[in-house]
């Protein structure tokens, strides 16, 4: 199967700072921090419409693990751990700001719409190769594109086709079965696949 | 290289969408991803070379997918005064629960 974000192994570095941490070697948290601070800011970036949100997510977010590290038992990989309390943190920052738009048309009236298209060839747009296709100007509609989707769908689509991981993994940081991960995951693709066909058609 | 049902297919020799199109669509991701069984995913494999019109819908639906994954790459470093204030932050957080340490 050609899906690339298997899962990972358990980062044994990870393991071994966290129990250094845990163990009274508290000054190594902000190690902990660095190595996952990046990363954390580009998902609260895919999260949130402002940067400013997505500095107080990362922080708020780095807080939290401090608060319940003691609690991790290493039966996830810690990564997964993180992005599930970075989710978390995003959810409850997102409710406080005033976008949050409506809920999006259910999969039965997507796949209705979508699926009654008939367009005689593949457009241009889907059959160039990417690094063609892909400039500065998309890159800024589609991650606009992808902010305005609903918070249910984008938190799945950001974890999945962004971030790496596959749908187990975003599973269990979400707290859904894989079922639900695949429904939200191709609801969130058909609406960013009708905003494309928008901007290839309408938008040039 | 992924295999793509060939564009010799035959035309469709139905009305899109049928049933069996609506039905395809629905686990469309799923075959994308080759997260369904090799069962279903053959089923799916033989519409799509009867159908052209779900053929269209796969290619918009895989480049959606592609563009997405490529959006990773345009990761970025925290800024350098928010990674300062976070671990000020986490100093302060740390100190004040730990006081007398």
């Amino acid at each position: 199967m050609q899906n690339p974000e298997k899962p990972k192994k358990r980062n044994d570095d990870d393991e071994a700072l966290i129990r250094a941490i845990n163990g009274g070697d508290i000054g190594r948290f902000d190690e902990l921090v660095r190595r996952y601070e990046n990363q954390l800011y580009n998902f609260g970036r895919r999260m949130c419409n402002h940067p400013l949100d997505a500095e107080d997510m990362v922080q708020n977010t780095f807080l939290n693990v401090f608060r319940y590290l003691k609690d991790f038992r290493f039966e996830a990989q810690f990564k997964n751990w993180l992005y599930r309390i970075a989710a978390s943190t995003c959810l409850k920052i997102k409710r406080k700001s005033k976008f949050s738009p409506d809920d999006p048309l259910s999969l039965e009236e997507m796949l209705s719409e979508a699926s009654g298209e008939t367009p005689t060839e593949i457009p241009p747009w889907a059959s160039l190769p990417i690094d063609r296709l892909l400039n500065s100007e998309l890159h800024d509609r589609l991650q606009k594109a992808i902010h305005e989707l609903p918070e249910p769908l984008r938190v799945v689509l950001v974890l999945r086709d962004l971030e790496g991981f596959s749908t187990q993994e975003a599973a269990q940081i979400l707290d859904l079965s894989e079922a639900n991960i695949k429904v939200r995951l191709h609801r969130a693709r058909l609406q960013l696949r009708k905003r494309l066909q928008e901007y290839f058609s309408y938008g040039n | 290289m992924e295999t793509e049902p060939s564009e010799e297919a035959s035309t469709s020799a139905h009305e899109h969408p049928s049933a069996e199109c609506l039905e395809l669509f629905r686990h469309l991701s799923e075959y994308i991803d080759r997260e369904i069984d090799v069962v279903a995913y053959r089923v799916i494999e033989q519409h799509l070379k009867d159908c052209p019109a779900c053929r269209i819908c796969l290619a918009t639906l895989r480049q959606t997918v592609s563009l997405c994954r490529s959006m990773h790459d345009s990761s970025i470093d925290i800024p350098e005064t928010a990674s300062q204030k976070l671990h000020q932050a986490i100093r302060d957080y740390i100190a004040a629960a730990q006081p007398f340490s």
